[in-house]
């Protein structure tokens, strides 16, 4: 897996290129500035970026602005978004341009080097990684007449696994559940939130956008 | 011709607005009248009686001047205030019997600038203000005499062409009809000049108002830091200190107890991670990082979109120009408090919330459609508020009648430069 770093911290960014070296996947380019990372992204040509979201010069929200950005010029451009603290907006803008391959996570989950790894996986194959502390937050405010209402608490904890990108193998395994009850219960939740049938990768998610947006 | 009916129209229109603000000061021109004559006649007839009655016209002078204040306020658009030193309050000695009380009283009202100042306005205002009222009904009866006055000379054998002075005088009439609005200002403007707060009198108030906010931010400010210290001293410094303990210790066991080494490195990263969420909340709690990347507009709309409760926001931002930080910091706070009341307490289906921002101020309203009732004093949220708030010389305001709804507002001003009235 060929990885391009975005982050000006030295200590981060060095730590993060020896974590990702140590479990074998190739970092390309560290980059300090989300100017470079928009100018060379295209000839280093990487599996998956990483960006922090607050990059030099104004310290604010460089990062997720230089990701949606780059996904604009490179449609499906795998992205994963690090920050040191989330705010379901950032997610709602990253996961607007459709297609998947992005990711926004806390930098505290690079501490579980295997999670951390398999979300970086799935951004790279075009599927998505939200944090789940952006899904408490949503599962949270307990909205009047939200699509959310309507799901059974199975369904909710399924959405939840489905909406930080998890396959329906994975969700099995973590549930303890059958694939195929899995399925059922994504089916449901799709009919709940009115989602007309479409590929499932799309529908998925639309369904997770729904969610973020409710 | 339609320039003649338009320009009768006009002028028509404006005798009507200038009588009618003419006669607006009419209650208080009478007032101040009876007041003006009933404080002379006690003087004049008895001096040492009308001393002792002193107090008694000063503040019926008080109620009326007020009054005006509050009228020509409205006339002129600017208000005109006035803060009255009491005659009377705790500190007035209470146990002496009544004569000591109403000696203090009078040489209260004697000490007080207010009281001459009202004294000279009530003569003033009841001599000219009478007049000019007296003079709204005689111009019209003026205007009507002068129409009238032609039929009747014309088919009134025998009548004298002096009856029709009036028609004679009629473009005097109609001009001084035409500039009442004008009247109605100077007189407002007099009674507003004479009945300001002397401008020594405002600053002192202010002075005073300004060292109660300057208190109000060093104790707002060092409680903050405590705060600081302590979450920083029990939390995060607590916690490094024992993943360095944890560290070390599997450090010494790494090659003769790989499996307890293992368990204490996977501690110490738990502890790391407890560390990084605790410094995460300290952060939320000192200046939120949406406010500081998107400002406080998208920081409010967040807030709002994460409320229980469906929040309608508008915002009003006349100016590109964020405020400082802190004042940021202090209406995302506020924000933040109002929104979570409305959840907890209000048992609303439904709140606004609307953001004026300008050069100068910043106004946040939050409204419910909730069941009112809501008591400032219950909880210590909207008070820390009010504090922090305050301290920027800002201002909340609650209102909440039992049923609702339910009104919070918050004034902050946020200019950088000083700005002493």
């Amino acid at each position: 897996m060929r990885v391009v770093i975005v982050e000006d911290n030295v200590l981060l960014a060095e730590g993060l290129r020896l974590m990702l070296e140590l479990e074998g996947a190739t970092v390309v380019a560290v980059l300090h500035t989300a100017e470079e990372f928009l100018t060379t992204i295209g000839e280093h040509a990487p599996d998956v970026t990483i960006t922090d979201v607050r990059l030099p010069p104004a310290f604010s929200d460089e990062g997720v602005r230089a990701a949606a950005e780059a996904r604009r010029r490179w449609p499906g451009l795998p992205v994963l978004v690090l920050s040191q603290y989330v705010e379901h907006v950032y997610s709602a803008e990253l996961l607007s341009q459709g297609a998947g391959g992005v990711g926004y996570l806390l930098k505290d989950r690079v501490s579980r080097v295997d999670e951390f790894l398999d979300a970086l996986r799935r951004v790279a194959s075009g599927g998505t990684a939200i944090d789940p502390e952006v899904i408490a937050e949503l599962f949270r405010r307990q909205r009047q007449n939200s699509p959310l209402e309507r799901l059974t608490a199975r369904e909710r904890e399924v959405l939840s696994l489905m909406a930080q990108g998890h396959s329906n193998t994975t969700i099995a395994g973590l549930l303890t559940l059958t694939e195929r009850s899995v399925s059922k219960h994504i089916g449901n939740i799709f009919t709940k939130f009115d989602l007309p049938p479409d590929d499932s990768a799309h529908r998925r998610v639309r369904a997770v956008l729904t969610f973020l947006n409710s | 011709m339609g320039t003649g009916v338009d320009e009768v129209l006009t002028s028509l229109h404006r005798a009507c607005l200038g009588s009618r603000q003419l006669l607006s000061g009419g209650p208080t021109a009478l007032l101040a009248l009876v007041a003006f004559v009933l404080t002379a006649a006690a003087l004049a007839s008895s001096p040492p009686l009308g001393a002792l009655l002193l107090p008694v016209a000063a503040t019926a002078n008080r109620k009326v001047a007020t009054r005006e204040r509050r009228r020509v306020g409205r006339l002129l658009g600017t208000p005109v205030e006035y803060r009255y030193a009491p005659l009377l309050d705790a500190a007035t000695p209470a146990g002496h019997g009544y004569a000591r009380r109403w000696l203090t009283i009078i040489v209260r009202t004697l000490a007080a600038r207010s009281t001459y100042q009202d004294a000279a306005w009530t003569a003033v205002h009841g001599l000219l203000g009478t007049a000019l009222i007296a003079l709204v009904p005689a111009l019209w009866a003026a205007a009507i005499a002068a129409v009238a006055a032609v039929p009747f000379w014309l088919f009134v054998p025998g009548t004298s062409a002096a009856w029709l002075l009036p028609t004679a005088l009629a473009p005097v009439t109609l001009l001084v009809l035409r500039s009442l609005p004008t009247f109605a200002h100077a007189q407002a403007r007099l009674s507003a000049r004479m009945l300001a707060e002397p401008a020594q009198a405002r600053m002192s108030a202010r002075l005073v108002e300004l060292a109660e906010t300057r208190a109000g931010a060093l104790a707002a400010h060092s409680a903050e830091l405590r705060r600081i210290e302590r979450d920083l001293h029990d939390g995060a410094q607590a916690r490094l200190v024992s993943i360095a303990l944890r560290l070390a210790l599997a450090e010494r066991r790494m090659t003769s107890d790989p499996v307890l080494a293992a368990d204490l490195v996977g501690q110490a990263r738990e502890g790391a991670e407890a560390a990084m969420g605790e410094l995460r909340d300290l952060i939320r709690g000192l200046y939120p990082p949406i406010l500081a990347d998107r400002g406080l507009v998208t920081a409010v709309e967040a807030l709002a979109a994460r409320s229980p409760v469906p929040v309608t926001v508008t915002v009003d931002a006349r100016t590109a120009e964020r405020p400082p930080a802190a004042v940021e910091a202090a209406a995302y706070f506020g924000v933040s408090e109002a929104l979570a009341n409305v959840a907890k307490h209000s048992g609303a289906g439904q709140a606004t919330l609307g953001l004026v921002l300008d050069d100068d101020r910043l106004v946040i309203v939050v409204t419910d459609d909730g069941t009112g009732g809501a008591d400032e004093s219950r909880g210590t949220g909207l008070s820390g508020i009010r504090h922090r708030v305050a301290a920027f010389d800002g201002s909340l305001a609650l209102s909440s009648p039992a049923g609702g709804p339910t009104v919070l507002t918050i004034r902050l001003p946020c200019t950088a430069e000083a700005d002493p009235l």
